[in-house]
């Protein structure tokens, strides 16, 4: 399951641009309303409270690129996602920037902590309970609690549909490291979940 | 938990996620004015663009440089020769900016011949000087240099990014008319000159991948 919006993708607000049918603002608004809330998601898992701040400055960036977007052939091809691919790699560094200058002057910039989304609930609730909140809503939660910076990030670049090739150069790595990646992140998070449904192992067995 | 099952959790979690975050979605994010749209030039997006330079330069790092180093990329340089402006520029950027951010005068102008194309003169000289440099050391100093550049843009206030400041490029050709910007000008301007370049020596090295095939 994805979020990315209409089946159409990107391939006709490219089009239209690269043909002149439409202006690069009516362009941009076509790709926020595309992806605007998948942006957000991405960087409230990441970023917490700030998210929001953080998401203005990913959107200059695009609409700042966008004006001297060069469409070529391989961008409407089937799958592929230059503009998402273009909002990953922003909100990867806008966010790298964000921890960057926290670390650099905490206290002027008024740093806080990034509570990301809900901690699990309460530690009195019985397995049975904490089993149910993994599973019905929580494992993103999970993920962002288990995984390293880079796991995360593949995962929430695959659950966007989002290839290997439009996430390694940001991420400094190769395709097959990308994919590497996304396979160890998923097998955390088996692995995690296994252990908290033991109930469900052995209720399979009988 | 099977994998097409978490996969369709994740998936639901995202969905959700971004539905409660954005249930009525601006037309534009808060405060932009469409008239007079906020620049990319925020200390965030100035670092944001600093590492794309890395990025995309570290991407081209890894389909393996030395081999084509002496190649002609262009009528008059090799990629040596190319690789080499970029790390004159890279240098010289991080120094103006350095320079700029103490609030210091800069002592030299860098004239601009009449073209699109740059300080043609300058690049020619500062090209013959690195001609002969090892080209790891050049590729290590882009790095180096966008790297300092990056972390300085991270620890200046913004009073010091935005301060207007003479800078030493002139480009009327003049050394006495010099450009008037700030730190986050100079940013923008390696970014801009650095993105150029990369693509084009991107689209290079896939024509001549795909010859030599």
């Amino acid at each position: 399951m994805t979020t990315t919006g209409p089946a159409s993708g990107e391939a006709p607000l490219l089009r239209a641009r690269a043909r002149g049918e439409a202006s690069a603002d009516a362009g941009f608004e076509g790709f926020y309303g595309l992806y605007a809330r998948l942006v957000r998601a991405w960087l409230v898992v990441r970023a917490g409270a700030v998210a929001e701040d953080l998401a203005q400055d990913v959107w200059t960036l695009f609409y700042d690129r966008w004006q001297r977007w060069d469409v070529r052939p391989e961008m409407l091809q089937p799958g592929a996602k230059p503009v998402l691919s273009f909002l990953f790699q922003s909100a990867h560094f806008i966010l790298k920037a964000h921890r960057r200058r926290l670390a650099a002057a905490p206290a002027s910039l008024g740093g806080e902590a990034e509570p990301g989304i809900a901690e699990p609930s309460d530690e009195r609730e019985s397995p049975q309970r904490r089993h149910q909140a993994l599973d019905a809503g929580r494992c993103l939660e999970l993920a962002r609690r288990i995984l390293k910076d880079d796991e995360l990030d593949v995962l929430l670049g695959k659950l966007a549909g989002l290839r290997a090739r439009d996430m390694a150069t940001t991420l400094g790595l190769s395709e097959p490291a990308v994919d590497h990646r996304y396979r160890g992140a998923l097998r955390k998070l088996q692995s995690r979940l296994r252990v908290a449904r033991p109930s469900a192992k052995r209720s399979r067995r009988g | 938990m099977a994998e097409r099952a978490l996969l369709r959790e994740l998936g639901a979690d995202l969905g959700a996620l971004a539905a409660r975050v954005s249930p009525r979605a601006e037309r534009r994010p808060a405060g932009w004015d469409a008239e007079a749209p906020p620049e990319a030039a925020s200390p965030l997006a100035l670092q944001a663009q600093l590492d794309e330079s890395l990025a995309l330069f570290r991407a081209l790092r890894r389909r393996g440089l030395h081999r084509h180093a002496r190649r002609f990329f262009t009528a008059r340089w090799t990629l040596h020769d190319m690789l080499g402006h970029l790390a004159t520029w890279a240098a010289e950027f991080r120094r103006e900016a350095e320079v700029a951010s103490r609030g210091e005068a800069f002592a030299e102008a860098i004239p601009f011949a009449l073209s699109v194309l740059g300080p043609f003169a300058w690049n020619e000289a500062r090209a013959t000087e690195q001609r002969g440099r090892p080209l790891r050391a050049l590729l290590a100093e882009f790095e180096r240099d966008t790297a300092a550049l990056r972390d300085l843009v991270a620890t200046l206030p913004a009073t010091e990014l935005y301060a207007p400041h003479e800078l030493p490029l002139a480009p009327s050709g003049d050394p006495d008319q010099r450009l008037r910007g700030n730190v986050a000008l100079i940013v923008l301007g390696k970014c801009s000159h650095d993105r150029y370049h990369l693509a084009r020596l991107a689209a290079w090295l896939d024509r001549i991948e795909e010859e030599d095939r």
